[in-house]
């Protein structure tokens, strides 16, 4: 069955964060590491905000707590 | 609510309730806007999630498939009640609960009792008229259209159209007649025809497959 490619990775330079593992006697978190998940989220922020449905002709899209409706454009 | 753009850190930094809680509302800013921008379909659409992006498309389905492409009538004369198709109203919940101009069907009829055996030589046309909700049914019987204005319903109003044909004089006898009618499943279309020769070339696509 043909399946889907992957989705092109996200805009800007940020990685997909790795996970960290506890240890007993807690760990230290270098300022690299929390700046990597700032770039991450500011990227996803970026793509959020740049995907606004936009309508095309005979469309109209309303934006509802639930999601955004789209509606034909009936004469 | 816009949650402010999230600063760079020094090294030294402290990792702060302030820090962390800055990072968890702009997550969830980003959150909240792709919420929002989930898709719903309205009436008569449908909405694709493809990997690249969000298609949205009129509800226009194509040939093949598993889902059925129409309503299909057929016989072989020998019903002692010929079809009738009733559409719009609602008063006949077997046959589509909607109909409006963007529907066509076809048939062949052979309705003489003098040919109980001939081939079916009927073939029914629609010209659909857009411009004034105004349709008309031609039927076509051996290279005759008849009625040759075709017979004139109002759109959206209920009409029956019985088989066998319309040039069939009343009481006269079904045995040996022939008929199919495909019915499309309101909001298909197969095409828009505005004249015969129209209707022909889409018919013979659909009959074919094509469409």
């Amino acid at each position: 069955m043909a399946e889907n490619p992957s989705p092109p990775k996200l805009p800007g330079k940020s990685q997909p964060l790795r996970t960290i593992r506890a240890t007993p006697n807690g760990i230290g978190i270098s300022s690299d590491y929390i700046n990597s998940i700032i770039d991450r989220i500011e990227d996803l922020v970026l793509v959020a905000q740049s995907q606004k449905p936009v309508a095309g002709n005979n469309i109209t899209v309303n934006f509802t707590p639930q999601g955004a409706v789209i509606n034909a454009v009936t004469q | 609510m816009i949650r402010p753009r999230l600063s760079k850190v020094a090294s030294g930094t402290k990792l702060t309730t302030d820090l962390v809680n800055g990072i968890i509302n702009r997550t969830e800013y980003a959150a909240d806007l792709l919420r929002q921008y989930k898709l719903v379909a309205g009436n008569g659409m449908y909405v694709e999630p493809h990997y690249d992006g969000t298609r949205v498309s009129y509800l226009q389905p194509v040939a093949g498939g598993a889902t059925p492409r129409g309503l299909i009538i057929s016989g072989n004369g020998s019903s002692p009640t010929p079809p009738t198709i009733v559409p719009n109203n609602g008063s006949n919940p077997a046959y589509p609960a909607t109909f409006d101009e963007f529907f066509a069907f076809y048939g062949d009829t052979d309705t003489s009792a003098d040919n109980a055996t001939g081939t079916p030589t009927g073939e029914i046309y629609i010209n659909l008229d857009l411009h004034n909700s105004n349709f008309a049914i031609y039927i076509k019987r051996n290279n005759y259209v008849s009625p040759p204005g075709g017979v004139l319903f109002a759109g959206g109003s209920f009409f029956a159209v019985q088989f066998p044909d319309y040039g069939q004089a009343a009481g006269r006898s079904f045995n040996g007649s022939r008929w199919e009618i495909r019915i499309l499943n309101p909001g298909d279309v197969i095409g828009i025809a505005h004249n015969l020769d129209e209707a022909v070339a889409i018919q013979d696509k659909f009959k074919s497959g094509q469409i």
